[in-house]
């Protein structure tokens, strides 16, 4: 039935709709760009009529993507470029191998011994209450960063929020799982005593409230800022990084060390989204650049403060491993000034207690 | 991990909720519902466990393709006739996935109940996963199929296109207001009753017809939605458990059906009937097995204890089935210039096949496809849109032609809101816009976007033409020795006209309040 007249012109073999970051569109752009409908240029029907308008409302009257869901302005939102080029197959091959890495040294670590022999005041103090305590605070996150994906402006962002949401769900999930491997193999696994703590300590009151403002703001673009340039550099590295990876590696837990080295890599993944986020909204050929630094910074003063609140109260967990590699002052010191560099190669100022 | 830890941890993970008493929660999707804190696990999976799975079914998937499908040449292979309709079908349900998973974003949000949430989360992935599936199915077939034109930019065409507009217009109900609602259209309806039908049943089509690389993807995709069922099941099982959720219930239930059928079952029926060469069953079999049978008899009969019947306005879709995808496909066959695939001409064989498996058929659309037969060829100069005084006008709720079940027994139905004429496709659309007409009240159709519009101007404009810049993406035929140029349409002098300015209305909307 067909013929074999060529056309007189070749037709391209790939996407055309996409403007490539680089000189080739990449697998991550074809499968990810122009995924979200955009009623302001893509799919704007040009027509007779000179509007921009949904098929269906939301209840309250406002389109299904509102352009003041962030108080940062941008042109494009789709030109937006994930650094690490992430998206379903590659992320979740990822995390299959983190998780893997995860389940493999705990298999270890309980079938030589390992587990067995771990101080149990290092299981009561840190593991029991200080990390599953910290649960609470990543599956905040994660309950944060789901609305945040649906209401980004554009599908490059939004994947970059999922894929963040759902890395905090595996950190909280994983003190789990390690707890109930650990109860087989040692005596004195309270798996209670992180929500107890979490819900009363005074320890974890700041982390709470913290927590609770995370998962009350509603600006998806504060989210991103605050949380990968304020929270994950500074707080969840002295919570984590410091309380629990570097305590574990002399308290001869190897499998805690393993399970942060994990988040460690999707924080650094998250922080350089987050740069480049930032780079394109303050960028000089970004109209609205001025007033974003504005935001930008208000965002990173109104943060600091709190996160470094809750930082700050965790000093006592620092006292409790039964053997202590690092202090507090050196944890807060260090994280304060990272978290300070970060935000001035940035072109921000740093907070005034981030940098005291 | 043994099996006791197993559960062990995953009744621990359902337990990671707390109320908050620094700083209250923010009401971003207000709803109607009363979410109970404890429901009964739709399935256990965690983090750990789902990454293994899903890793799997990716390397089995990727894998087949870009291996011995591709060195086989399979897309090349496959029937024209089926490969070209993909050129839109993947484009439209590609965004159904992309609303899913913001639906889900959503339902993370408004259901304070840790097991939920965990697998919402799980789906979220999953949404992105098909999303990008897909994506790689339609770029797939852009690099091997024998015609990449309509594949390389399909995706384009979504804003534009009479037909993908009517599909966003039903996924946006996924998640553009209270979040239950969003399950309901999303989870119940759509997954349940319509995934197998699209999803499996579509596939044998694609499979009889030579096409191995929609099963290979569609397969793994309709391996995640059985959890996406018991995520839709666990929560309509949690909201139906409130006797005072019921009225709102069984209202929101009623009008998500009715969205997802009008739109589901005239694209899906249109393209499982009218693009098979090999044939096989049809869709009105299909839908009754899947749709009929297991979800209406069994699935929501499950639920009558609880007080949720059967959606208001189901004995009527049961009644349509047997005739929309033909009328449908009427419409888009007669509007092919404005699409982006290439269309069959029906043959004898199919003739005879459609008499069958709906008696009746050849008084109703056979003299159509004998006529629309003898247009294709542009020497002759004969647009079949020419067969009818005009277009009808499209629906303010589902953007589909007012023209359903078949034109000699239309539902349409035009009436006045808000100084302006509205036209509704059937009673079900209007009942909708009665319910909450300010969330369509503004909205344009395709047609009052392009009223007035010259024919070959919509198709430059829109960028319906191959690389030459002449011939058009879509053809009447599948023929290339004689094709369609933007010069035959010029030629024609065919004018977009919006009929709804001229018709009369039959009064105001009854709004219910």
């Amino acid at each position: 039935m067909t013929g074999t007249a060529p056309q007189a012109t070749k037709p391209a073999r790939d996407f055309t709709f996409i403007t490539p970051s680089l000189r080739r569109l990449t697998e991550y752009e074809a499968l990810t760009v122009h995924q979200q409908p955009d009623a302001l240029n893509f799919d704007r029907p040009r027509g007779n009529l000179n509007v921009t308008e949904w098929c269906l409302l939301r209840p309250d009257g406002s389109p299904l993507w509102r352009p003041d869901s962030t108080r940062l302005r941008h042109p494009d939102w789709f030109a937006f470029r994930d650094p690490a080029q992430q998206w379903q197959r590659t992320y979740v091959r990822h995390q299959e191998q983190q998780e893997t890495s995860i389940a493999r040294a705990t298999e270890d670590a309980a079938l030589d011994g390992n587990l067995a022999e771990l101080d149990p005041r290092w299981i009561d103090r840190l593991l029991c209450t200080h990390y599953r305590a910290w649960s609470f605070f990543d599956y905040a996150i994660f309950r944060a960063l789901a609305p945040a994906q649906r209401e980004a402006l554009s599908d490059t962002l939004g994947n970059v929020l999922c894929f963040q949401c759902f890395d905090h769900l595996r950190h909280a999930q994983g003190v789990i799982l390690y707890l109930v491997e650990l109860e087989n193999c040692a005596a004195g696994v309270d798996d209670g005593a992180g929500k107890a703590a979490w819900l009363t300590s005074a320890i974890y009151q700041p982390a709470r409230r913290l927590a609770e403002q995370i998962m009350a703001t509603d600006d998806w673009g504060e989210l991103l800022i605050g949380l990968n340039l304020v929270v994950g550099p500074l707080l969840q590295q002295m919570a984590t990084s410091d309380l629990v990876r570097r305590n574990a590696l002399q308290n001869n837990d190897a499998v805690a060390s393993c399970m942060v080295m994990t988040a460690e890599r999707d924080r650094r993944r998250n922080l350089a989204a987050t740069q480049a986020f930032v780079r394109m909204v303050t960028d000089s050929t970004c109209s609205d650049s001025a007033i974003n630094r504005i935001t930008i910074q208000a965002w990173l003063d109104e943060w600091t403060p709190r996160v470094m609140a809750a930082a700050r109260a965790l000093s006592p967990v620092f006292e409790a491993p039964p053997v202590r590699a690092i202090e507090f002052s050196d944890s807060y010191r260090a994280a304060a000034a990272a978290t300070a560099k970060i935000v001035t190669d940035l072109g921000f100022r740093a907070s005034a207690d981030s940098t005291s | 991990m043994k099996n006791a830890d197993f559960i062990k941890a995953h009744d621990r993970v359902k337990d990671f909720d707390w109320s908050p008493s620094y700083t209250p929660p923010s009401a971003r999707y207000p709803t109607q519902y009363k979410i109970p804190v404890k429901t009964r696990d739709p399935f256990r999976h965690l983090v750990r466990d789902y990454c293994s799975m899903e890793r799997d079914k990716d390397d089995r998937q990727y894998g087949a393709m870009s291996d011995v499908m591709a060195r086989a040449k399979m897309p090349a292979k496959a029937s024209e006739r089926w490969t070209e309709v993909l050129k839109i079908v993947l484009p439209v349900t590609t965004y159904a996935e992309y609303a899913a998973m913001k639906c889900t974003g959503q339902l993370v949000d408004a259901v304070d109940n840790a097991e939920l949430c965990q697998g919402y989360l799980a789906q979220m992935i999953d949404e992105v996963r098909h999303v990008n599936q897909e994506a790689h199915l339609v770029r797939y077939l852009a690099k091997h199929a024998p015609d990449p034109e309509g594949f390389t930019q399909g995706f384009k065409m979504r804003g534009t296109n009479f037909i993908t507009r009517a599909g966003r217009a039903a996924f946006d109900a996924f998640f553009a207001g209270d979040p239950i609602e969003g399950a309901l259209n999303l989870q119940v309806v759509a997954e349940t009753a319509y995934t197998n039908p699209i999803f499996v049943t579509l596939t044998e089509v694609a499979a009889a017809n030579g096409d191995q690389a929609t099963p290979t993807t569609f397969l793994s995709v309709q391996s995640d939605e059985a959890r996406h069922m018991a995520n839709g099941y666990a929560t309509l099982a949690a909201i139906a458990s409130v006797p005072d959720n019921l009225p709102r219930l069984q209202r929101d239930f009623d009008t998500a059906f009715w969205r997802q059928h009008t739109f589901l079952d005239t694209f899906v029926s249109g393209v499982y009937d009218y693009f098979q060469e090999e044939r096989g069953g049809s869709y009105l079999e299909a839908w009754t097995e899947w749709v009929g049978n297991d979800w209406g008899g069994s699935y929501i009969q499950r639920l009558e204890p609880f007080g949720v019947n059967l959606p208001r306005g189901w004995a009527e879709a049961t009644d349509r089935i047997k005739w929309l995808g033909h009328t449908a496909m009427m419409l888009f066959a007669a509007s092919w210039p404005m699409q982006f695939i290439r269309f069959d001409p029906l043959t004898a064989r199919d003739f005879e096949w459609f008499e069958k498996k709906y008696p009746g058929w050849y008084g109703h659309y056979g003299k159509f496809w004998e006529a629309f037969a003898t247009m294709t060829d542009p020497a002759d100069g004969k647009l079949a849109l020419s067969m009818f005084d005009g277009m009808p006008p499209l629906c303010r709720v589902c953007h589909l032609p007012c023209v359903f079940p078949r034109p000699d027994i239309s539902t349409m139905r035009v009436k006045d809101h808000g100084g302006r004429k509205h036209a509704f496709c059937s009673e079900g659309c209007e009942y909708a816009f009665r319910l909450e007409s300010h969330r369509y009240a503004m909205n344009h159709t395709w047609l009052e976007h392009y009223d007035g519009y010259d024919l070959a101007t919509y198709i430059e404009e829109c960028g319906l033409l191959r690389a030459d810049g002449k011939t058009l993406i879509a053809q009447p035929s599948l023929r290339r020795d004689k094709m369609w140029t933007l010069a035959d349409i010029r030629a024609q002098h065919y004018e977009i006209r919006d009929p709804l300015r001229n018709l009369p209305s039959q009064g105001p909307v009854g709004l219910i309040q």
